[in-house]
């Protein structure tokens, strides 16, 4: 299935396909949405290809679809990705329910990414913490996330930028549902 | 440590760890009786050393950069140097992991010959893990005639950013053949030198290329992957300019197939069906994929 890129083109017509994976154990995408020019297309893709009866080994799945540093509307973000996020979202509910709870899925938060699913009415089960981004405006509308149940599971160290010595000020429970 | 290991020193409560050192005798009673002291035997003696050997490697690398640790390597005197100091059987002992992990930057070279004026005399056989520093204040081109002396070599490193001439092809290419490891992260090499480096290392399984490549006026590659004859059956790292159609082309076109069991990539969007490519090739044994996409950064319309 081709995705068009920001020019117009098609530049992506396949993805991962995991089928072919016997001994697959752990997948990990990253992205920076907002970085990609286009949306994350091959992520939904490549998690649609995973099924328990050809991946009998996998264990884990890590998503991060950190927001960039520098301040992006929320609705730019939206456009860009919206179906992509909406697509990995529901592949992520397959997975959990398919494989029956054996696969430990961790999306690792982010508060413009929270913010940006939240206006997508998407839901999802986040693990670790918000990443907060006090520069940027989109901070103010993580804090309508207690209507969205989303559910803090764990606490994963993010892999570049070292915790805060504070966490009050992000303005969120770390153990528990949020209530900012 | 298990308190009986312990000796207390007469002068005080220091206490010491012993293996063939002072055995201090106590008195138990009014008689004056030997106690036998036990003696820690070396292989734990050994043991420890090498988990001094780890702590500082782990604790000095993770968090500092290359250049610093060259400088931290050359004037702070590690626990594990002060070691070799207790005792000729200790020495011994301490040289293993001592020269386990060696670095050699500009001045090393001449440090190491004037120290060990005989190569089949050095302790080159003791070392496990080589970094040459190639960035600005590179080893020595010479340098790379000695290498086949590191004849138990597992692990190369080739580090180094800087605005320096890449190396001359003819001298750079004679890498230990017992290297299971190699890994560069250098932006002063091109896209030949690298192929050329993989072709010469046998028993390769893990492949560590972070950086960027150097230009370089001639980039055609002869023959690629034809001949290379490595392993590819551990870690596949790839990242920066190095995350790249032409280095995965080189990887592709090895005739006896990708083994890779780990594949992690860090690439731009427009790499994406190179790295696809890439997984499929190794569709059998890979365990564990991480893929990442690092900034193409496009100016957002909106942003």
């Amino acid at each position: 299935m081709p995705f068009p890129d920001l020019d117009g083109h098609e530049s992506f017509d396949r993805s991962f396909d995991f089928s072919g994976f016997p001994s697959l154990q752990e997948v990990t995408f990253v992205s920076t949405v907002g970085w990609t020019g286009g949306g994350l297309p091959w992520i939904p893709m490549a998690l649609s290809t995973l099924r328990p009866t050809t991946s009998p080994h996998l264990s884990a799945i890590r998503l991060n679809f950190a927001s960039p540093s520098t301040a992006l509307p929320i609705k730019a973000l939206i456009k860009d990705t919206g179906r992509d996020l909406r697509q990995a979202a529901g592949e992520v509910a397959r997975i959990e329910s398919e494989f029956e709870g054996v696969v430990n899925v961790t999306v690792l938060r982010d508060s413009m990414f929270e913010a940006a699913l939240c206006a997508l009415n998407v839901r999802i089960r986040f693990s670790g913490r918000v990443w907060p981004h006090v520069d940027s405006p989109s901070f103010v509308p993580c804090r309508s996330f207690s209507t969205t149940g989303i559910e803090i599971r764990s606490v994963v160290t993010h892999p570049i930028y070292p915790p805060p010595h504070d966490w009050s000020f992000c303005g969120i429970e770390l153990f528990g549902h949020p209530h900012c | 440590m298990n308190a009986q290991f312990q000796y207390h020193h007469p002068n005080g409560d220091i206490p010491l760890m012993c293996s063939e050192i002072s055995k201090p005798k106590y008195p138990t009673s009014t008689k004056t009786k030997t106690v036998a002291m036990p003696t820690i035997p070396h292989d734990i003696v050994d043991e420890i050393l090498g988990h001094l050997r780890v702590a500082t490697d782990s604790d000095i690398s993770e968090f500092l950069p290359v250049s610093t640790l060259l400088l931290f390597r050359t004037h702070i005197l590690s626990p594990l140097h002060a070691c070799a100091l207790v005792s000729k059987s200790w020495t011994q002992l301490c040289r293993r992991h001592l020269f386990h992990t060696v670095i050699f930057a500009s001045r090393d070279m001449d440090k190491w010959s004037k120290t060990f004026p005989v190569p089949e005399e050095s302790p080159a056989h003791r070392v496990r893990d080589l970094r040459v520093w190639i960035g600005e204040s590179p080893v020595p081109e010479e340098f790379f005639e000695y290498t086949p002396w590191f004849r138990n070599v597992e692990k190369v490193s080739l580090l180094g950013y800087g605005w320096v001439q890449p190396y001359r092809r003819c001298l750079f290419w004679r890498l230990p053949q017992s290297t299971t490891s190699l890994t560069i992260d250098t932006n002063v090499i091109t896209l030949v030198q690298v192929w050329d480096v993989l072709m010469q290392l046998p028993n390769l399984d893990d492949l560590s290329l972070s950086g960027s490549l150097a230009p370089a006026d001639m980039e055609v590659l002869p023959g690629v992957g034809k001949t290379m004859r490595g392993n590819f059956g551990g870690r596949l790292l790839l990242r920066g300019g190095y995350a790249c159609e032409n280095i995965i082309n080189i990887l592709l076109g090895v005739q006896s197939g990708l083994h890779f069991t780990e594949v992690q990539v860090d690439c731009t969007r427009d790499c994406l069906p190179s790295v696809v490519r890439l997984a499929e090739a190794c569709d059998k044994t890979l365990m564990k994929l991480s893929h990442t996409v690092v900034s193409h950064c496009k100016s957002h319309p909106s942003g």
